[in-house]
């Protein structure tokens, strides 16, 4: 009899410490982003004034988006608030996972001042046809750091100009670039090994080589993977010819990029064995610390190359961010706004900046506060507005691992650009049926 | 009549366990694998007869994963077993003190969860700053591309997977040795057999058991290889290292073809059993020639 009591007591405790509390939301977020720390901070003073409990839930990346979607579409109401991905935005809205904003930005739109966040931000990660799906909270945009000592050195600038016929200097388009690249490449002590290389890659199946593929396809072709009727026309002369571009940045490249992810490319530069980096404008932070880099005063950061199409220059970072929104089955969707209104908010929004976190509204970028101890911003809004957003899919990550596997595939070797990209196309063509 | 009625209630927890969580969802991922079944769409699902199946088994990648999956599996399998009984042999011939702890070093990678041994060898393998690299480059190799090109990627794969489960095929080879009757090698030496004579007449039909039952849980445990491919990866370069398993992850927690994924899991367990099935015939007929 006693065991039975003990055991009942157990299980009660047990039940009710997983029972959803009265009055507390559930938040799902991504693990080890600066705003999540700032987040955890900022919740007691959140629940001190609106007496709204929160249950933060970190989680990493890959894992998120299968928990929301089995979430919603199980009934299990696990979440109330959701941190979504800019390129899940459109499946999100499509598939009845989130629900329209815009009663409530509307209800609030003092205190929201929707305009306020930046143009391409909103676009990207919070309006589909004209409804308001999302609340941004992070934006960041695809840019250029490069090495200022190996720019600035005489000797280098002596040589690039007698070699190449102009100036050394961050390069406008992508053909500058790989001259730069190919410049860089050399080996320093004459052992016969290459010590610098012009240029990290960055093409791990599939979303990377997906991203960074994209931002020379875009400016190559002006043009997006699927035409208004979404159908794939990457397919093109230009998209190969593109393709066949960043194949050939390969010998300029350390050896092993086919397979490298944000880490490697970003210790590879950080480590000061390339002279130039396109990525995320996220990791500034990780170059400007003499704990993480070899290089912290010895790098700037420009937009990242274009190709001239009709007489203008296409420069074409990708812009990639998390949005705030509140899934169909929560029971709390009033207090989810308060907390997304909250953590969106132009309070909210300053403190993050201060901290260098990439942020989404266009008085935070324009706070002398923040242009004081961060005057790189203005390169990262600058990238913010000329941004592309990926492919607008249901099936966006179908699409996404289909042309990431063709982009691989060709580098390596596997296939000609032609066949991979054919072979992705056909596919492509089935998925979006 | 009374003790055999009590031992069936006893019994009855099991039997609803392994139905309920093994019985139903085989059968029901059986069902799902005939429908259109998707997590992310609306409509309800409708049966498609076969579709699943003649799709996947048509997709090139599909076939590229196939014949992934077997190259990692017979070739990973057979350094573990042939490593594991080398190691079991040395260790079993061993008298010195250190025994037990020899024994406990070689099992470690065994208890290591397999990302974080996943994450140990791709920094291991890193091109620029790997340790791997750098050891070969002190004999004047040059270095590898273990990751990144489609050549060494599956080999860099196949390298992880040995590492890590030898000291399984060892642990079990090792117990088979220690149970080997000590009186059998004795009346062998005493009548004159040598060294070659006692392993193939008594020592390796008492371990025939142990090495089958070895490798046959690490051919089905292969056949499953996924976590490494993941983290070390991706499937990658190209689509050298793609395997059944991370094809069927894909199919099923990142575009939610439910339907499909379920066709891919049983097109696995089938192969898995033929597989099985194939593999202990041959060897039980390779040792009755051994032995005979």
């Amino acid at each position: 009899m006693k065991k039975f009591l003990i055991v009942t007591i157990i299980t009660f405790f047990i039940f009710t410490s997983c029972a959803k509390k009265e009055n507390e939301i559930t938040v799902i977020y991504f693990a080890g982003l600066p705003m999540g720390q700032l987040m955890k901070e900022m919740i007691p003073e959140f629940t001190q004034e609106t007496g709204i409990k929160v249950n933060f839930l970190e989680t990493p990346y890959d894992g998120v988006r299968t928990k929301e979607l089995t979430s919603v579409k199980q009934n299990q109401g696990a979440y109330d608030v959701m941190y979504v991905d800019d390129i899940w935005m459109y499946e999100y809205a499509k598939e009845g996972i989130i629900i329209p904003l815009d009663q409530y930005v509307e209800q609030d739109s003092a205190e929201v001042d929707f305009d306020d966040f930046v143009e391409k931000v909103r676009i990207a990660e919070a309006i589909i046809d004209d409804t308001i799906w999302l609340m941004p909270q992070r934006a960041d945009a695809q840019c250029l750091f490069y090495r200022t000592d190996l720019f600035e050195d005489e000797e280098n600038r002596s040589e690039f100009l007698n070699k190449y016929g102009y100036e050394l200097k961050p390069p406008d388009t992508w053909i500058e670039f790989r001259d730069i690249a190919e410049f860089f490449t050399r080996d320093l002590d004459d052992d016969g090994k290459t010590d610098l290389y012009g240029t990290t890659l960055t093409l791990k199946r599939p979303h990377f080589a997906f991203e960074f593929f994209a931002m020379r396809y875009w400016a190559f072709t002006n043009q997006q993977f699927l035409d208004e009727n979404q159908s794939p026309i990457f397919n093109s002369p230009k998209g190969q010819e593109a393709l066949e571009f960043l194949i050939g940045l390969k010998k300029y490249a350390p050896l092993g990029v086919s397979n490298w992810q944000h880490d490697e490319s970003i210790t590879a530069f950080a480590s000061g064995i390339t002279a130039m980096c396109p990525q995320w404008f996220a990791f500034y932070p990780v170059f400007n610390d003499p704990n993480t880099s070899n290089i912290v005063d010895n790098f700037s950061v420009t937009l990242v190359p274009g190709m001239n199409n009709d007489d203008k220059l296409v420069r074409a970072p990708s812009i990639g961010g998390g949005s705030f929104g509140i899934p169909v089955d929560s029971k709390l969707k009033d207090e989810a706004w308060e907390f997304i209104k909250y953590m969106t908010s132009k309070d909210f929004m300053k403190r993050a900046a201060m901290r260098g976190a990439i942020v989404t509204r266009k008085s935070s970028y324009s706070d002398p506060e923040v242009l004081e101890k961060h005057p790189i911003y203005s390169i990262h809004l600058k990238s913010l507005e000329i941004s592309w957003y990926r492919p607008r899919l249901v099936k966006y990550a179908e699409l996404q691992e289909e042309i990431g596997l063709a982009v691989s595939r060709a580098f390596v070797g596997e296939m000609t650009s032609e066949e991979a990209l054919s072979i992705a196309e056909k596919n492509s063509i089935e998925i979006i049926r | 009549m009374r003790q055999a009625k009590n031992f069936n209630i006893f019994l009855l927890p099991t039997i609803l366990f392994f139905t309920l969580f093994t019985v139903f969802p085989f059968l029901y991922g059986i069902g799902l694998s005939f429908t259109d079944f998707s997590l992310r769409s609306e409509k309800s699902l409708s049966f498609i007869g076969i579709s699943n199946y003649s799709k996947l088994l048509s997709d090139q990648l599909f076939q590229i994963a196939f014949k992934n999956t077997i190259i990692v599996v017979f070739i990973a399998t057979a350094l573990e077993v042939i490593l594991g009984f080398i190691l079991a042999s040395i260790l079993y011939n061993y008298i010195g003190k250190l025994k037990k702890q020899i024994q406990t070093l070689l099992i470690l990678p065994m208890a290591m969860a397999p990302v974080a041994i996943a994450l140990m060898w791709k920094y291991m393998f890193n091109t620029t700053y790997g340790v791997i690299n750098y050891l070969i480059g002190l004999i004047g190799i040059q270095s590898v591309d273990w990751l990144g090109s489609s050549k060494w990627a599956l080999i860099s794969v196949i390298i992880v997977d040995v590492w890590q489960w030898t000291p399984f095929i060892f642990i079990i080879i090792l117990a088979g040795f220690e149970s080997i009757p000590h009186q059998i090698i004795e009346m062998g030496m005493v009548d004159g057999a040598s060294r070659f004579q006692l392993s193939r007449l008594f020592i390796l039909p008492h371990l025939r058991a142990f090495i089958i039952v070895a490798l046959l849980l690490r051919m089905i445990d292969a056949l499953k290889l996924f976590d490494k491919v993941y983290v070390l990866t991706g499937g990658g370069p190209g689509s050298a290292t793609e395997t059944l398993s991370l094809l069927g992850y894909r199919l099923g927690f990142q575009f939610f073809e439910t339907g499909l994924a379920a066709a891919e899991s049983i097109i696995l367990l089938v192969f898995i059993v033929s597989l099985t099935y194939f593999v202990m015939r041959m060897i039980r007929q390779v040792i009755k020639k051994v032995s005979a």
